[in-house]
């Protein structure tokens, strides 16, 4: 049942809660702070009628300004149409919810957030579509896109205009290399794969692996490529490494080459749809040893026509509601007031990245300061400690943030919480 | 005729069935064609089907270069029936990935290559090696771009093999179909046409030999030759049938002809059948050759062939309208006969064929003679008619059972004032034409009873209303199988006053000797009691000397006696003697003017100025005014301009002006209601040779009784001692007696009297009227 918080481990073990909260320099302080600090005793008296002066100076000259201030324009891509569109519909509502939070807060810097909503069609073709339609419509920033394949298509486009891009679940690692105006909110593959390794190696215990990987899938052929590099290091060994197309429907020659090697684990660095299919197909057929993916498993529970997915299947994600801290809570809170009790019915682990990324933009547009495209990137790469509900996010210059892996094991009832791992 | 139907049934059948192969062939032929091209544009559809559904991924695939991902898609593609091989190529036509079945590669069949020329065509399909190889390229886009291109090799050999067996089956069915229809086609023809026929060629022979071969061995030889040889002798049955039927028929005909033949030869009308075309004269019967004067050849040709018995218009339009019209009927014409006279002739004539020609068939029937006596017939009727309307006498037809009138003539209608129209149809009764209808309702039934009537007096009335009398004569008579009562009534109305005032003239005559001889008789006793009275009267005077002397002389006083004859109206007695002997004297003056002739005193008079006399002389008579104030009656005097003088004796004339005046005056007065406005117009106009006098009153008239007797001497209505009872007798007596004049009273419906005085004129003072 989508949506049931089931919660394997303490969590109080981990360090999230006790974190302290730790701004960069120049970042602004909070108002309600400020003003009951004793310098702002001092100030209030003695700058009160030159503010109220120059608010009637200003108001004498620009009256509609000062009572509509103009929206900041955001764009969300992500897929409305196409076959990704079940898993990245609720992206939209994630990003529309936090430039909410923003807008019911007073907006950034006195103006309100309006977020533009743009197709990729599922496609990387859809998607350059999208980024030649965002460059045109003169956004301030581009949230999303979901899919690493897309995200390689869109960041060359967004760099040449200067529109900084935050991807929000996009692991490849090559994304963020591919301009200074690309930057991400969740961890990459090369972690990713680290942690699978260490994951099928420590608590599963596996020691022999069949891959199965989609073919040419930038996201998939990276992950793969570092898992086995990772597995093979400790001592593992893949039996077997097959490719697939993700729109088959049909896994049958790429099952039966497993059976035959008979690992210890299969790991399908797949998404939902495919990945569905082939677990279905492959306890069909009798393959009973876990099967362990990456973060494009990710919301593989709530597809209704797969149906409950028998045997032990792992994978990793970027959040799960049983992370206890404040940021978590609040998200928590808001997606409660605003959708009531079925709200996690709504969206899956992945979908906090959208959140953060909006609060990400709005952080680097308050650190900035202003309004200006390049400010807002430097602010954006000199993020330190951003404490988002997926994790905190800092980029050390290379845009790509380090953070916790949290890993999931599908079960009839949800997506369980297994453990989360610390990157190194 | 050569050959036997068997070798030609046989060569027409290999013929019909060398056609339908043909046609079969040509028909499969196309058929094959039509349902290639079905298959290759099938297979296209679904090669391009197959390729639409991949296309979005493929052109992603492509965009990507993600080679591995675009092989395994063509290897699934690969793996449809009959596809030998997939390439992909990039948008510069470099092959990227090319994929073969492994079926094909087994085959040892390598796959053909794509010429460049079949991708920059754009895409579409191409059938190489004869039905062998379909080429199938197609652009690979994606929103809006082309991302490469893709091409497949279908193998058609397939179909080229079905086209093969579908041929050869096709072949075999019809040589098959051929054989074997043949042979049934053949073995039927004998067994059931070709043997037939010849035992049925026997059959004829022997008929013709006079004798008929029983055809019963081809009942078993089918249903159409077993019939035909059935028809066959039914045939020859009703063949012998009809001779001897049309013997009798042609028998028959003849003695028709015969029948018909003498009927028109001896017609007694002139018959006559003559060319439509020309009107040549074909055949006639014996009355017309006699009458025209033709000769008739033993072989039925007559001389002359023409006749011209009519003007050729007169023919022209006689052969039209038997030929438009269908005939000529009852026609009247005029003939010439040949003798030079005219005929009066009934024509008709009907169009007919005589032999092969079209003719037409007249008939003349003479009716010189009937023409005649119709002519003299509407001549009688033509004078009976005039007779009846111009009859003097009023006529009437009125039919006895309904009793309408049927007809009435001029006289009638003058006589009652109804107009022709307004009695037609109607009865006297409904007319008012009887005064009393008892008396008709009598005329009706002494008629219906078979009487005669003769000069029977019937009161009648006009139209407006005016009482006339009639002498009426009917009898009844029957026209047209129906009775009718024919009356003939003539006016008595004047013949019955003037027989009147005959009457009353008679009267008046014998009054006059009468008169004459009383008057001398009574005039002397008259005298003396007058004188007696006188004398009574002067010799009881006491003025008298003579009187006083003697009563002196007697010793009588006279003032005595006076008052004595006073207190007792001795005197009064006297008087009384004195008046009634005055009265009496009055009388028999007025008898003897009964008798006087005084030619003498006759002169020319100015009618106008004796009227105006005469009623001054009303006005100021003292018993008229006594008891009728005549100065209150308006009278009017009308005297016509152009009225002739007459010769009259004045005072006769003035004294029947005062007489009608003051009898006028006298009604008026005694009128019952009295009259309102009394009156009287005098009027005077000329008639042709008289004067008519009118005097009119506005009283209350009299009734017929009275005015009957009005001129009777002594006959009075007014109180006994009023009137003397002469004063209309005398009027009367002058007028007619000594002026020759007429003179009549009148009471018209309205009321009042109107006394008629016509006296003659001066240029015929004796005439008679």
């Amino acid at each position: 049942m989508p949506g049931v918080l089931v919660v394997e481990e303490d969590l109080q073990c981990l360090a999230w809660g006790n974190s302290n909260q730790q701004f960069v320099k120049g970042a602004p302080i909070r108002f309600s702070e400020w003003i009951s600090s004793p310098a702002a005793s001092l100030c209030v008296p003695l700058l009160l009628p030159v503010l109220i002066g120059w608010c009637l100076w200003a108001g004498a000259f620009q009256p509609v300004a000062a009572q509509s201030p103009e929206p900041v324009i955001v764009a969300a891509v992500f897929a409305r149409t196409g076959h990704g569109s079940l898993q990245s519909l609720p992206s939209y509502d994630m990003v529309q919810l936090a430039a909410k939070m923003v807008n019911d807060r007073g907006g950034v810097l006195g103006r309100p957030i309006k977020v533009l909503e743009f197709d990729s069609s599922s496609t990387v073709l859809g998607a350059r579509r999208a980024a030649q339609q965002v460059v045109q419509a003169d956004v301030l920033a581009v949230i999303g896109p979901s899919w690493s394949s897309q995200a390689m298509v869109m960041a060359p486009i967004l760099q040449a205009a200067g529109i900084p891009m935050i991807a929000t679940t996009a692991t490849a690692n090559g994304v963020t290399g591919l301009g200074d105006y690309i930057f991400r909110v969740c961890y990459t593959n090369d972690f990713q794969a680290e942690a699978l390794a260490r994951f099928a190696w420590e608590n599963l215990e596996a020691r022999r692996m069949a891959v199965l990987t989609i073919a040419d899938d930038i996201y998939s052929e990276t992950l793969s490529a570092e898992f086995i590099e990772r597995f093979a290091g400790r001592g593992g060994r893949v039996e077997v490494q097959l490719r697939y197309l993700q729109t088959s429907v049909d896994f049958a020659e790429q099952l039966t080459a497993v059976q035959r090697a008979s690992p210890d684990l299969v790991f399908v660095p797949g998404y939902t749809g495919d990945v569905g299919l082939i677990l279905r197909q492959a306890r069909r057929i009798g393959l009973t040893m876990p099967f362990l993916g990456g973060d494009g498993w990710t919301g593989i529970e709530q597809n209704a026509h797969l149906g409950p997915l028998p045997g032990d299947n792992y994978h990793t994600s970027h959040w799960h509601p049983a992370i206890g801290t404040p940021s978590s809570r609040t998200l928590l809170s808001a997606l409660g007031a605003h959708y009531g009790d079925e709200a996690l019915g709504m969206m899956d682990t992945g979908n906090a990245t959208e959140y953060d990324a909006l609060n990400l933009f709005v952080d680097a547009v308050r650190r900035a300061g202003r309004f200006d495209r390049a400010a807002i990137r430097e602010a954006l790469a000199a993020t330190r400690y951003f404490p988002g509900a997926s994790g905190t996010i800092s980029f050390r210059g290379s845009r790509d943030p380090a953070k916790a892996i949290v890993v999931l094991r599908i079960t009839n009832a949800g997506a369980a919480y297994v453990t989360r791992m610390e990157p190194q | 005729m050569s050959g036997s139907i068997d070798d030609r049934i046989k060569r027409d059948i290999l013929l019909t069935f060398l056609v339908i192969a043909l046609l079969f062939v040509a028909v499969g032929f196309f058929m094959q064609l039509r349902w290639r091209n079905d298959h290759i544009d099938t297979v296209y559809q679904l090669l391009d089907a197959i390729v639409s559904t991949e296309q979005s991924d493929l052109a992603n695939e492509l965009f990507e270069r993600r080679i591995t991902a675009l092989r395994l898609r063509l290897q699934d593609m690969v793996s449809l029936q009959h596809v030998i091989s997939i390439s992909l190529y990039d948008i510069q036509f470099r092959r990227l990935v090319h994929v073969t079945q492994k079926g094909a590669a087994e085959s040892g069949r390598p796959a053909p290559e794509l010429p460049a020329a079949d991708l920059r065509a754009g895409g579409g399909y191409r059938v190489a090696g004869g039905f062998d190889t379909l080429f199938f390229t197609r652009q690979i886009r994606a929103m809006g771009e082309n991302m490469g291109w893709l091409a497949i090799v279908y193998d058609l050999s397939v179909l080229r093999g079905q086209l093969r067996m579908f041929f050869i089956f096709l072949s075999i069915l019809l040589l098959v179909t051929l054989l074997s229809m043949l042979t049934l086609l053949r073995w039927r023809l004998r067994r059931f046409v070709i043997a037939p026929l010849r035992e049925l060629g026997a059959a004829v022979s022997s008929l013709e030999a006079g004798r008929l071969l029983p055809l019963d061995n081809l009942e078993g030889s089918g249903r159409e030759v077993g019939g035909l040889a059935r028809t066959f002798q039914s045939m020859t049955d009703r063949l012998n049938q009809s001779y001897r039927r049309l013997d009798e028929t042609n028998r028959a005909l003849r003695d028709s002809e015969q029948r018909f033949k003498s009927v028109f030869d001896h017609a007694p009308y002139a018959i006559v059948v003559t060319s439509l075309e020309d009107g040549r004269l074909l055949d006639a019967n014996e009355v017309f050759i006699r009458r025209w004067g033709i000769s008739k050849e033993p072989s039925g040709r007559l001389k002359p062939d023409r006749l011209s018995m009519v003007p050729p218009r007169e023919a022209a339009s006689i052969r039209r309208a038997v030929i438009k019209e269908g005939g000529v009927f009852n026609r009247d014409m005029e003939i010439l006969r040949p003798d030079g006279s005219w005929e009066q002739i009934l024509f008709s004539s009907v169009p007919i064929t005589f032999g092969s020609e079209a003719s037409m068939l007249s008939m003349t029937v003479n009716v010189t003679e009937r023409r005649r006596a119709e002519d003299e017939l509407r001549k009688s009727q033509e004078k009976f008619r005039t007779l009846f309307e111009l009859s003097p006498e009023a006529i009437l037809l009125v039919h006895l059972d309904s009793e309408a009138i049927h007809d009435v003539n001029k006289a009638f209608t003058g006589l009652y004032g109804y107009s022709r129209e307004e009695c037609l149809g109607r009865t006297t009764l409904a007319l008012g034409i009887y005064q009393e209808t008892a008396e008709r309702a009598a005329i009706f039934r002494r008629l219906r009873a078979g009487e005669h009537l003769e000069n029977a007096e019937v009161g009648v009335r006009h139209k407006n209303g005016t009482a006339l009398i009639c002498s009426l004569s009917s009898i009844t008579l029957t026209l047209g199988g129906e009775s009718f009562l024919l009356t003939v009534m003539r006016n008595i109305t004047e013949t019955r006053l003037l027989q009147e005032m005959m009457v009353q003239t008679e009267k008046m005559v014998s009054m006059g000797g009468i008169a004459a001889g009383i008057a001398h008789e009574i005039n002397n006793p008259l005298g003396i009691i007058l004188q007696a009275a006188q004398n009574l009267e002067n010799r009881t005077r006491i003025d008298f000397a003579k009187n006083r002397a003697v009563a002196e002389s007697v010793g009588l006083d006279l003032a005595q006696m006076n008052e004595y004859l006073r207190i007792r109206k001795l005197d009064r007695f006297i008087g009384d003697i004195q008046s009634a002997a005055l009265r009496a004297a009055d009388i028999v003056r007025h008898m003897l003017d009964f008798s006087r002739r005084s030619d003498a005193k006759r002169g020319l008079c100015d009618l106008e100025q004796l009227i105006y006399q005469a009623l001054s002389l009303a006005r100021s008579d003292y018993d008229l005014e006594k008891c009728y104030d005549f100065k209150k009656i308006q009278v009017d005097v009308r005297v016509a301009e152009n009225v002739p003088s007459i010769s009259c004796i004045a005072t006769e004339i003035e004294q029947v002006f005062l007489n009608l005046l003051r009898n006028a005056a006298q009604a008026i007065a005694e009128a019952e209601p009295p009259v309102v406005s009394p009156r009287i117009d005098l009027s005077v106009t000329g008639l042709s040779g008289a004067v008519r006098i009118v005097i009119a009153d506005n009283g209350p008239g009299m009734t017929e009784a009275i005015r009957r007797r009005i001129f009777e001497p002594f006959y009075t209505t007014k109180p006994p001692g009023i009137g003397t009872g002469l004063g209309l007798s005398v009027s009367y007596f002058i007028i007619t007696q000594s002026h020759r004049g007429r003179m009549r009273a009148e009471s018209p419906p309205g009321g009042g009297s109107r006394f008629i005085i016509e006296l003659p004129a001066d240029s015929d003072p004796k005439g008679e009227i």
